[in-house]
């Protein structure tokens, strides 16, 4: 039985080949492209699920608040772990971090230096409690319970003193940050890379809580200070009960943080499984992004579908003669439908086979939208049941309107062909224009995403930041450098002719990391506190970057002047730059400093965020950057390339070398990007998907009018009156569809544009061009179709008939 | 073996009635060779229809060997009428993707007759109707008379007791319509019911009664003797 069913679905195919070559294309992109999300979604949620305990650990994060600004930080203030682990009840263990990225790492014996190592960490010894390692070497126990010690990962054992052994490797020294000399205590396993907590130097937290000038930098008692890298880890016994944790927090504010008037502070317990999803030292993935993702791999699939039923339900009186003839030869409707299922299937199994060549050639053409590290393992169980699971859902879900149509049919009627106006066939015209709106609406929708998103970022391409991002190039310079270094290059890189001028600073003016501080105003005995945002640079900091100098001076390299902008200016109470020369305020509780100069606002961050109340001042112990602005019509790569020569004589050990700011402020909108690319080739594959159905019916009804096109023809018809007569019905159907389409997708984008404190208007004409596009589309498919049909010569036509 | 009593059927449009089939009574046994003869429109095709179970759209009572078909559940009609009925048409009405072979072996397939009995069954049909060699041919690639064997190879292959024609010469040249209406009548000497539906006199011979319908009545009944 099954073996005639599939016989007669292959010869089906054969006989059919342009609607075979549609179903299949159509199913075998939907379900790569469902495959391909699929997989993407597994592996995003499947970060740290090997921890043991996975649902018991968790981060503590601050969200500082001042009226509707909030400032989250996904870390604590530094003496919350001492508290936490007083004060809490029901915590297992608990570890405190101090993630120190980018750490330079050098030999202590010879003068030989790593160069900057990314996951370096200060951590205590019940870090291994909670995220256990396998330890090759050392006591777990004691590895870092003092200072000066550090536990490295075999890859780092390679790295920094090649193929040894670990009884070798034990007790090696080594200096971090040119200052700090630790010794190997411990070795571990390297960590899989489906964690997020991927360090490799484990540095003991001690050697940062013994030093005075380390206190004071990782603000080892200061309650205010909110530092991302000093992080909590703890291993609740209760996880079930989180709102009794919660309170327990609320009782550390109360008793710890006295908050200024309009500021408040608030801890979250965030559970390991959301760590891959805010921040973490591997890569973070988005959640909406995903969920977009996964919408839109939906959408194909839904699309591919919705064509199957149309042209299947169209082909219904082709097919009709053949089911009248099995019922009259004693078929059973069921066995009637189990034919047409199992045909399906033959399509879908099909269609399986041509989407897993489309993975593999999609994993490579977009590798870069996809995570760097995952695979596409075909024969995980997870995998096969997935698409086995797929398939059986696409045969169904496409298979069963069809084959509930068609076996219905009155055997008598449907072998007399009959069919035409009996009851069912009106409703599978209604099922099959609703399918064709529904599939334009999704197409012209992806149009108008990709339409809005592109003008959005052309839009913020154009914004102008406040400052010139041509022509500067920037690079690091070792932290808390004490011999000086810093001035040397800056004097040698000034000497260059095609250089302008040279700024060092503490951070470059735009850039992802943001520093906020607060700063304090003294009217009597009285203290107004001020949130601002901090910059550190010298006095040609806002020269080389041509941010304009509304009023006053720079600062003359003097720790007692700042400078501000015009947004903390207004804060301060003044509505002309000049008023505000000469205000004095205390920094740091400590510092009394003056107001030398007012600059013009400028975007310090994305576009994304309003300009922040700013103050910029002169630190230069902290200095840990020199931006060099290049003279006009400098050959920039030839700049660089003597810069970095310039860089490399004073600093060997400094491999990164300059980069261009203007390359930075183009990735801030790199996930948008992303995004504008995604959506595109969706869109285009919806697009191809509708075409091709569009393909197929018009294909097919138009074989059927080829009888009333020759006598209206003969009746003296012209070729456009017939083209306009065909169309129209499809004509009507994009409009339905175009205003289907633009009420979800304009409060969608709407719901887009809101997070950009920078945005466009939303462009009316775009929704105008995407339903054009549609319609285009829609006449050149099926005027195609319709002129094959209108140039036969009618007598032919008719003779035939 | 069949009885109707006083069948109607009609189709009402908006003002009137229409009757196809009007006060039918008629009464059948086994091993007759009925045939129904009248004009375009007369009602023979739905009276086959009716008989075969293929119309269940009709007013009257249909006893098939003492059954009431009409009361019957769909399951049980549809169940008889795979068991007892056969049927042939004017088109032939073959499975174009189906091979000869195939073709014969699909009633099979739906009576669930295992692989081996099949293949006898088969092999035994296209032996008798000289068709062996066309077995693995496409519909398409016979004449009209050779297809209109398939079909009747079809139709007795569930070896039905009541073969239903509906105009099976319909389509044919004289000479392969002659050599049909012997297969019927051989088919008739063993045993097979059948009732079939034409237009031609010549056809009628063949069998040994004869129907005239006129406007959906039965107007003659008439026993043929050879």
């Amino acid at each position: 039985m099954l073996r005639n069913y599939l016989i007669i679905a292959w010869r089906n195919l054969l006989r059919n080949k342009l609607r075979a070559a549609i179903h299949i294309l159509g199913l075998a992109i939907g379900i790569a492209a469902c495959f391909v999300i699929y997989n993407m979604l597994s592996y995003e949620y499947g970060f740290n699920r090997d921890v043991p305990g996975y649902d018991k650990i968790f981060r503590i994060t601050t969200v500082t608040s001042h009226g509707e600004d909030r400032w989250p930080n996904v870390g604590v203030p530094f003496p919350m772990g001492d508290a936490v682990k007083d004060e809490v009840g029901g915590v297992e263990s608990l570890a405190r971090i101090f993630d120190n990225a980018n750490a330079m790492v050098g030999l202590a014996e010879r003068p030989t230096a790593f160069g900057r190592q990314r996951h370096v960490v200060y951590t205590e010894d019940k870090y291994f409690d909670i995220f256990p390692a396998k330890w090759l070497g050392g006591n777990p126990e004691k590895a870092l319970n003092r200072p000066n010690t550090v536990v490295l990962t075999q890859s780092s054992v390679n790295k920094y003193f090649g193929e040894i052994s670990v009884q070798e490797a034990l007790g090696k020294e080594l200096i971090y940050n040119d200052s700090i000399s630790v010794q190997v205590t411990g070795i571990i396993e390297d960590i899989k890379e489906n964690n997020d907590l991927i360090y490799t130097d484990y540095i003991s937290l001690s050697t940062l809580t013994s030093s005075t000038s380390a206190r004071k930098f990782i603000n080892a008692e200061n309650w205010d200070n909110v530092n991302s890298a000093s992080q909590l880890y703890v291993q609740l016994s209760h996880p079930q009960q989180l709102s009794s944790y919660e309170t327990s927090l609320d009782q550390i504010i109360d008793k710890y943080l006295n908050n200024e008037e309009g500021w408040s502070t608030e801890f979250f317990i965030e559970p390991l499984s959301d760590l891959h999803f805010t921040v973490n030292p591997n890569h973070t993935a988005n959640k909406f992004t995903l969920m977009g993702l996964s919408i839109m791999a939906v959408f194909i699939l839904m699309i591919a579908c919705m064509n199957f039923i149309n042209l299947e339900t169209a082909q219904a009186i082709v097919r009709a003669k053949e089911i009248g003839i099995r019922k009259t030869l004693g078929s059973s409707r069921f066995q009637l439908m189990l034919q047409f299922f199992s045909e399906t299937l033959v399509i879908a199994l099909l269609a399986l086979m041509l989407a897993l060549l489309l993975t593999e050639f999609s994993v490579h053409y977009f590798a870069e939208m996809i995570p760097a590290d995952m695979e596409i393992n075909y024969l995980s169980t997870g995998n096969i049941l997935f698409l086995l699971g797929l398939v059986v859902l696409v045969t169904l879900l496409s298979a069963i309107y069809p084959a509930l149509m068609l076996t219905g049919y009155n055997p008598v009627k449907a072998i007399k062909n009959q069919l035409k106006d009996i009851h069912q066939n009106r409703w599978g015209y209604f099922v099959r224009k609703n399918l064709t709106v529904l599939q334009f609406t999704l197409s012209i929708g992806f149009i108008i995403g990709v339409l809005v998103i592109s003008h959005q970022l052309k839009y913020l391409a154009n914004e102008s930041m406040g400052f010139n991002k041509e022509l500067v190039l920037y690079a690091d310079t070792p932290f808390l450098d004490e011999s000086g270094r810093n001035d040397q290059l800056k004097e040698s890189l000034e000497r260059l002719s095609f250089v302008k001028s040279v700024s060092l600073s503490g951070d470059i003016l735009a850039s992802r990391s943001l520093f906020t501080t607060t700063i304090e105003r003294h009217k009597g005995e009285e203290i107004e506190e001020l949130g601002i945002q901090a910059k550190n640079g010298d006095s040609l900091f806002v020269d080389t970057y041509e941010v304009p100098l509304l009023v006053g001076k720079r600062i003359e390299n003097d720790s007692t002047e700042i400078l501000i902008n015009e947004t903390f200016m207004k804060d301060l109470g003044y509505d002309f730059p000049a008023d505000a020369i000469g205000e004095q305020l205390v920094l740091y509780g400590e510092r009394n400093v003056e107001v030398v100069g007012v600059v013009k606002d400028f975007n310090s961050r994305s576009l994304y965020e309003q300009i922040r109340p700013l103050v910029i001042f002169y630190e230069p112990e902290y200095f840990t950057k020199i931006n060099v602005k290049l003279q006009a019509n400098t050959n920039l790569q030839e700049a660089k390339s003597l810069l970095d020569k310039e860089m490399k004589e004073l600093y060997p050990e400094e491999d990164s070398g300059f980069r261009f700011f203007d390359e930075l402020v183009a990735n801030f909108y790199q996930s948008e990007q992303k995004l504008q690319e995604v959506l595109s080739f969706a869109t285009v594959l919806a697009i191809l998907i509708s075409g091709m159905g569009l393909f197929g019916l018009s294909a097919f009804t138009i074989a059927q009018r080829t009888k009333e096109i020759s006598i209206r023809k003969v009746l003296g018809a012209s070729a456009s009156q017939i083209l306009v007569l065909i169309s129209r019905e499809y004509m009507v159907l994009i409009l339905i569809a175009f205003v289907l389409a633009v009420v979800p997708t304009w409060l969608l984008l709407e719901e887009w544009l809101k997070q950009f404190a920078y945005r466009t208007p939303m462009p009316i004409s775009l929704y105008l061009l995407a339903g054009f596009l549609a319609f285009l589309l829609c006449v050149v498919i099926v005027g195609l179709h319709s002129l094959r049909t209108i140039n036969r010569n009618p007598s032919e036509v008719l003779k035939s008939e | 073996m069949i009885k109707l009593s006083n069948i109607d059927k009609y189709v009402d449009s908006k003002f009137q009635r229409v009757f196809i089939l009007k006060g039918i009574d008629l009464e059948i046994e086994q091993g007759e060779f009925v045939t129904l003869m009248g004009p375009s429109g007369a009602g023979k095709s739905t009276l086959l229809n009716i008989i075969g179970l293929l119309d269940d759209d009709y007013v009257g009572d249909y006893e098939f060997e003492g059954e009431m078909v009409n009361k019957m559940k769909e399951k049980q009609r549809h169940a008889l009428h795979k068991k007892e009925f056969g049927n042939i048409f004017q088109a032939y009405h073959l499975i174009d993707e189906l091979t000869v072979y195939e073709n014969i072996e699909t009633p099979l397939l739906y009576r669930s007759v295992s692989s081996s009995e099949r293949k006898s069954i088969v092999a035994e049909l296209l032996d008798r109707f000289n068709m062996v060699a066309k077995k693995d041919l496409f519909p398409a690639q016979l004449s009209g008379g050779q297809q209109q064997l398939v079909g009747i190879a079809r139709a007795i292959a569930g070896k039905p007791r009541v073969l239903l024609a509906d105009e099976p010469t319909g389509n044919l040249h004289s000479n392969q319509a002659k050599q049909i209406m012997e297969v019927f009548a051989e088919l008739n000497r063993e045993g097979t019911t059948i009732i079939q539906a034409t237009h031609a006199e010549e056809n009628a011979a063949y069998g040994n009664r004869l129907l005239e319908i006129v406007d959906g009545k039965i107007e003659e009944d008439k026993i043929l003797i050879k």
